[in-house]
């Protein structure tokens, strides 16, 4: 049997949280549970579903806290944004923690950003803080920028920025270089690697900046 | 600012792109991906790339070898979709086949073959299917016609029923010519979970719920059931669990 505690099985999570299944299956096909959170193993009696444990269990009581206030779909917008990237959005970035005043160098745009936008100047600003140039700050916003979908599941990827040096002819420099990578990395010794951000860190920031007024 | 129409009689080709209405009536073919606020067709459709439409009607055969969004939608005879199917309300006869539904209601009557998962509101079905994933909403109600399977289903109400014999549904007569044999109504699964469960006909290795009734024909491995259990003569369960 599986002795990881880290997570759950279905029926434990129905049990401690009190919650029907009709409830459980709903909140997964509108996106208020992750896909990427239901995990199916084998046990000894055959496949059962387990969630992450901590994850699984704050998001119902967000959902059961939340959801006499606010219908369904505004839960989906404020508790996982990244189900519908396109329904939430901010008008002001800079104003958004994750992203800041160092966020000013890497917009290519104004107004509305979308949720997959957001969470790319996030990535962007933060480097920017951890000591990279702006032009690598913005290399970073147009990798993750081109890459919504990862936000969906964004567990275990890493966002990096590395420098790799390069030799010619007598000439030495180094070439910036963003990649989007799943854990653990490996990158060739000519390669050092600048900064690296957890995406699911990130993603949850953004998501806390956006909600904070709710969510108290 | 309306959108332009466009109309296939005979056999044709289109561009794909943006229209009000596209009506196909003989052999129509879309190249690429089509959004159209209407889209119509009886005869033999195809479109090669996404369809976007908010109204949809297919008489004879469909396929579409992206995804597909429909708005309100009625398909009779093959609707194929390579890609996945959303819908807000979609009703499907005779044979139909996708690699995924998302949406609100789905009737379908007929076949239904689904490589993954169907999540919608409501889900009722007359005849067989096929659902390699997930069948989940929070009304399933089935009336089974045929040997029919999926991996798991899930929601608030589950009711499974095996349909009277007999109706001279087309589809039990296909079976009948293939088979050589009445078709065998049963359903084959391996997890149930709901609030209310009432199954007949079915196989199962585990299904938990709140008040499950177990009917005629079934066989199931273990019941988890928190409130009630009913366990029609006949029917097997091998392990029964209250908690």
């Amino acid at each position: 049997m599986d002795t990881d505690d880290t997570m759950i099985p279905k029926k434990e999570v129905l049990h401690a949280t009190g919650i029907s299944y009709g409830q459980l299956y709903r909140w997964k096909r509108l996106g208020l549970i992750p896909e990427a959170w239901f995990v199916r193993r084998s046990t000894f009696t055959g496949q059962e579903t387990f969630f992450p444990r901590d994850k699984i269990l704050k998001r119902i009581e967000d959902i059961l806290r939340l959801k006499d206030d606010h219908p369904l779909e505004e839960l989906v917008r404020l508790l996982a944004p990244e189900a519908v990237p396109a329904a939430v959005g901010h008008p002001d970035p800079l104003a958004l923690p994750p992203i800041g005043k160092e966020g000013k160098g890497l917009l290519w745009k104004e107004g509305e950003h979308t949720f997959p936008e957001l969470v790319a100047l996030a990535c962007g600003a933060e480097a920017v803080r951890r000591g990279a140039l702006p032009a690598e700050g913005r290399l970073v916003v147009e990798l993750v920028r081109a890459l919504p979908d990862a936000l969906r599941a964004p567990t275990g990827l890493a966002v990096v920025l590395a420098e790799k040096g390069i030799e010619r002819e007598g000439i030495a420099f180094r070439a910036p270089v963003a990649v989007l990578a799943r854990e653990p990395l490996a990158l060739d010794g000519e390669c050092r690697v600048k900064v690296k951000l957890d995406l699911e860190r990130v993603v949850e920031e953004v998501q806390l900046a956006l909600g904070g007024g709710e969510r108290g | 600012m309306a959108e332009r129409n466009i109309a296939i009689s005979g056999a044709g080709r289109i561009e794909g792109g943006r229209y009000g209405t596209v009506k196909i009536a003989g052999s129509g073919k879309v190249a690429g991906d089509l959004e159209a606020e209407e889209f119509r067709s009886s005869g033999s459709a195809k479109v090669e790339g996404d369809l976007k439409a908010g109204r949809f009607e297919s008489a004879g055969s469909f396929r579409c070898e992206g995804s597909a969004e429909i708005g309100e939608g009625e398909a009779a005879g093959s609707f194929r979709v390579k890609g996945l199917v959303r819908t807000q309300e979609l009703k499907l006869a005779g044979s139909a086949a996708a690699q995924g539904i998302r949406g609100g209601y789905l009737r379908a009557t007929g076949s239904l073959a689904v490589a993954e998962n169907v999540e919608v509101e409501r889900f009722w079905m007359t005849g067989v299917f096929g659902i390699g994933g997930l069948l989940s909403a929070d009304r399933v109600e089935v009336e089974l016609e045929g040997p029919s399977r999926a991996r798991e289903i899930g929601g608030e109400k589950i009711s499974v029923r095996a349909s009277p014999r007999g109706l001279g549904s087309f589809f039990i007569f296909a079976l009948r010519l293939v088979f050589d044999k009445e078709p065998v109504q049963k359903l084959v699964v391996d997890t149930v979970e709901g609030d209310e469960v009432e199954l007949e006909a079915t196989e199962a290795r585990l299904v938990r719920g709140g008040k499950v009734k177990v009917g005629l024909g079934c066989r199931i491995g273990r019941v988890e059931y928190s409130e009630s259990l009913e366990v029609a003569p006949g029917a097997k369960v091998e392990e029964e669990v209250k908690g």
